[in-house]
């Protein structure tokens, strides 16, 4: 399957007719985007000045404690950290709703019907449980914070000059830490209460029915058909939710992607995507409205967050291994497809499906690149979640393997989920390194994506035409979405510092846990569910196949991966240990 | 073929996938861990994932605590950002034709 035959492009006149704004899907999904962010602003903002307050209070309770000394974290550090994470504009009332409305469905073992409906009786068995084993852990909790405390007040009272005292302190509240963490785990999970998510499910389905439908009537197709076609890919979107919510699938970190392609596929290919669906099938239209969602998630004052040594690693690496994992693909492995070549390069070497969706929709890549770049993605960061840890248990030595090993999974493994998992796996700081080091990589996609956009409107759509293109073309040509996309995580990038310029914590109170988690997060996930069912029902097996023959993109994958995991291990190493290793010791 | 297909998923998730999970080596202390602290596996993107945002803070206020010099838009930090963008400018104007 190579590029386009001459034949088959689209030679486009530059041409700008302002009706394009309300006739072309890709401003669509700005518009759309944009009232679901536009809503979360009017939502969350109002509050912002409780936020404030309750930041304020917080910081005259703790903040003397914490900045007692900079030999040590010391136990006000601690509370003033959790107690700052603790406030979230989320939690008034429009947000609660909002997250009742939008809930996908819940946990399952063997019944699926768990994942709908849970009874008061069901609800208490599992409550008392949960708090049954919370109270077993409140009692170590409570007894290493008593042990922490004496240490720090013995380390206190030398005035911390007593290097020794010190280092006793630290140990003792190193335990308190590790004891709080499953303390409030343990909490989390006693937060119980009945549930019957069917009514709020199909109310969803009508709100997302409409919302898109609107705009399909705008651009010239049948509200009625669109509305009847989107109740089945709907469906399908929930099934795939409901599989991947299955206990053993999420342990083995397979998500809602894999299910909404393969149901979708499983579908077309056995009896068939039934005709009267065809017109909700819009693959493009869903997941460009999710990408300008996610702009706004992509917020640039993160990329701060664990210095220069973070910034190497996640900044400098990544697009390093995207260009070379594409040179190679061009020049030694031969893929027919640039596309394919520059998505599966973004899944790889950025961060996984958000990578590859944002990728696929900025070089017009096929449904069929994208299904293969996210299925490569998905079985590889599986394997890697299991074996990566365990390499770097058995390989590192032991004072390297948080921060290092951190540092490197964060970096190499595709999916955040599976990079908080394989951190988890070896301890705290290795948890907060690598999920770090990758939230970084994440806000490289608005980068990556801009640069992709802009080098196959200008380079490959040039080379596929053989015409050159002037300035008023390549607007023309250029995926307007990504306008939106990046408009959203510059504007939303512009409001979190000034939020956090008012106050330390307001940013993330009112951004992260505002717009983003309690509004363009809770629809982002729906909205691409959707896009991978669209594809799933218009793809078939032998398509799918033709892109796969000689191996070619898993021989990409493989060499860009390896590429991937060699020099983030050496960056990683030289910037954490040689250049700042005194950055390094404060973690 | 769909019905076989759902039944053998079923059975995966339900019997299969659960007995593998003790068979497969370290997968069953990453189930617990996952477990444990309620992650999820499946999370494509940082703000599904709470050690995420658990993360920036601990790091950012850990550093500005310790080693202030070294947070913030340094001059070496700069330049990693300078050489990210340098990286990919270079590099598109140098992809094979």
């Amino acid at each position: 399957m190579g590029e386009k035959p001459e034949s088959q492009v689209v030679v486009d006149v530059g041409k700008w007719e302002w009706s394009e704004l309300w006739k072309k899907e890709d401003w669509w999904a700005i518009w759309l985007g944009l009232f679901i962010l536009l809503m979360g602003v009017f939502i969350y903002f109002p509050h912002a000045g409780d936020m404030n307050a309750k930041l304020t209070e917080i910081e005259g309770k703790y903040l003397a404690d914490a900045q007692k000394t900079d030999k040590f974290k010391t136990i006000g550090w601690y509370q003033l950290n959790d107690a700052r994470a603790g406030v979230k504009v989320n939690s008034v009332a429009a947000g609660k709703w909002l997250k009742k409305l939008s809930t996908k469905p819940h946990g399952w073992k063997s019944n699926p019907l768990d994942a709908f409906v849970m009874s008061q009786e069901a609800a208490d068995a599992k409550k008392a449980s949960a708090v049954e084993k919370y109270e077993k852990v409140k009692v170590t909790e409570e007894t290493t914070l008593a042990a922490a405390q004496a240490a720090e007040a013995t380390a206190e009272a030398a005035g911390f000059n007593d290097a020794a005292l010190n280092e006793a302190a630290k140990a003792s509240i190193a335990d308190w830490r590790n004891a709080w963490l499953a303390a409030s785990k343990a909490k989390s999970k006693t937060k119980v209460s009945p549930y019957n998510q069917i009514g709020w499910l199909i109310l969803l389905g009508i709100f997302f029915a409409v919302f898109f439908g609107i705009g399909m009537a705008a651009m010239g197709k049948s509200f009625k058909e669109f509305v009847i076609g989107f109740s089945f890919v709907y469906l399908v979107a929930v099934l795939a939710y409901l599989a991947s919510s299955q206990a053993t699938m999420k342990t083995y970190g397979v998500g809602y992607a894999f299910w909404a392609i393969f149901g979708g596929m499983l579908i077309s290919n056995t009896v068939g995507t039934p005709k009267w669906a065809m017109p909700a099938v819009q693959t493009e239209y869903y997941i460009k409205t999710g990408l300008v969602l996610l702009g706004a998630s992509i917020l640039f004052e993160k990329i701060i967050t664990i210095g220069t040594a973070g910034i190497f690693v996640a900044w400098v690496v990544t697009p390093t291994v995207w260009l070379v994992t594409y040179w190679f693909g061009q020049k030694i492995v031969h893929m027919p497809s640039k596309r394919l070549n520059a998505t599966i390069c973004s899944d790889m070497s950025v961060c996984g499906v958000s990578a590859a969706i944002a990728t696929a929709a900025a070089c017009k890549a096929k449904k069929e690149e994208l299904t293969l770049a996210v299925g490569l993605s998905l079985v590889f960061t599986s394997i890697m979640m299991i074996v990566m840890p365990a390499i770097i248990k058995a390989t590192f030595p032991v004072d390297k393997q948080l921060i290092l090993g951190g540092a490197w999974m964060g970096g190499t493994i595709d999916a955040t989920g599976a990079v908080a998992a394989a951190g988890a796996f070896l301890g705290e700081k290795a948890l907060y390194v690598a999920a770090t080091i990758k939230m970084i990589q994440n806000v490289l996609i608005g980068v990556i994506a801009f640069c992709v956009a802009l080098y196959f409107t200008t380079r490959v759509e040039v080379e596929e035409t053989g015409r050159k293109v002037g300035a008023m073309e390549i607007w023309y040509r250029f995926p307007k979405f990504v306008l939106g996309f990046i408009g959203a995580s510059i504007i939303f990038s512009m409001i979190y510092t000034s939020f956090n310029n008012q106050i330390v914590g307001l940013g993330p109170a009112m951004i992260d846990q505002g717009v983003v988690k309690g509004m363009g997060d809770l629809f982002r996930g729906w909205f691409f569910a959707l896009s991978f069912v669209s594809i799933g029902l218009a793809t078939n097996f032998r398509e799918l196949k033709e892109h796969f023959v000689g191996g070619k993109p898993l021989i990409l994958y493989v060499f860009g991966q390896s590429f991937n995991l060699c020099l983030t291990l050496i960056v990683a190493y030289i910037m954490f240990y040689l250049v700042f290793p005194e950055l390094t010791a404060t973690i | 073929m769909l019905v076989s297909v759902c039944l053998f998923l079923y059975l995966f998730a339900v019997k299969i996938g659960p007995w593998l999970l003790h068979h497969i080596w370290g997968l069953d202390r990453i189930a617990q861990v996952i477990e444990d602290q309620n992650i999820d596996a499946g999370a494509y993107y940082y703000t599904e994932i709470e050690g995420a945002y658990e993360g920036q803070q601990y790091l950012s206020q850990s550093i500005q605590l310790m080693a202030p010099e070294h947070y913030g838009l340094t001059l070496p930090f700069l330049l990693g950002i300078a050489l990210c963008l340098l990286i990919l400018f270079f590099g598109m104007k140098a992809l094979p034709r």
